[in-house]
């Protein structure tokens, strides 16, 4: 478990998942997507504020799934290195 | 009562999952960064457009002063605004031309072009090159090099 910001916690994925994840198992990787997606969401929203961009005209769906692409295709696997 | 074991988190600090958790946030919050930066980009690149403006851009005005010419490049008419542009293009020779009306005139991919004029991709590509570099020498009107 680990604390949030607002002083909530939130349950961290469990190692087996993790390293299945690490491996490209698919299905690990849907459980890391569906665990982070709202984390993503928002702070694919907090950015879009920051950029000065009107939220509701920013397609979050569209470049959450880009992020998510992008992070399988490239970026999983470095964890494996760093383990 | 419960032992104090059982009170013990079930993951400490440095575990695989709180290492993971650290870093996974880090690097979404990198590409985020990255992805809505670079749509801000290609929001700022895309010009205003409306309906109107289409309007403008498909239509003919035949009252307008443009001239058009009407030229035929291999089976395919053309009506080219560009008078240098359909001065040049008889000019250069059959076999450039059919490759530029198959690649570009007609979007067609170049390995089809090059079964169907029954030659490589590697000369159809070669045809192309150089008769648009021939085509850009004659509208300069350095027709000699």
């Amino acid at each position: 478990m680990s604390e949030k910001k607002d002083g909530t916690y939130h349950e961290n994925m469990k190692e087996e998942v993790i390293r299945r994840a690490c491996e490209g198992d698919s299905s690990a990787l849907g459980e890391v997507v569906a665990h982070y997606q709202n984390y993503v969401i928002a702070v694919i929203i907090t950015t879009a504020i920051r950029f000065g961009l009107d939220p509701d005209e920013v397609p979050v769906e569209d470049l959450a799934q880009i992020v998510w692409v992008k992070f399988i295709t490239k970026r999983i696997s470095q964890f494996k290195k760093l383990d | 009562m419960k032992s104090e074991e059982s009170f013990e988190p079930c993951y400490t600090e440095g575990s695989l999952p709180e290492r993971f958790d650290s870093w996974i946030t880090q690097v979404l919050e990198n590409l985020i960064y990255t992805e809505v930066r670079s749509y801000k980009r290609r929001k700022m690149r895309l010009p205003e457009f409306s309906t109107e403006n289409i309007d403008e851009i498909a239509s003919y005005d035949p009252n307008k002063d443009e001239e058009l010419k009407e030229i035929l490049l291999g089976n395919t008419p053309l009506i080219l605004k560009n008078s240098k542009l359909a001065a040049a293009l008889p000019k250069i020779s059959p076999r450039k031309q059919q490759v530029i009306e198959g690649t570009i005139v007609l979007g067609i991919p170049v390995k089809i072009v090059a079964e169907t004029m029954g030659l490589s991709e590697h000369i159809v590509s070669n045809y192309k090159y150089l008769g648009l570099n021939e085509l850009r020498a004659i509208m300069e009107g350095n027709e000699d090099e």
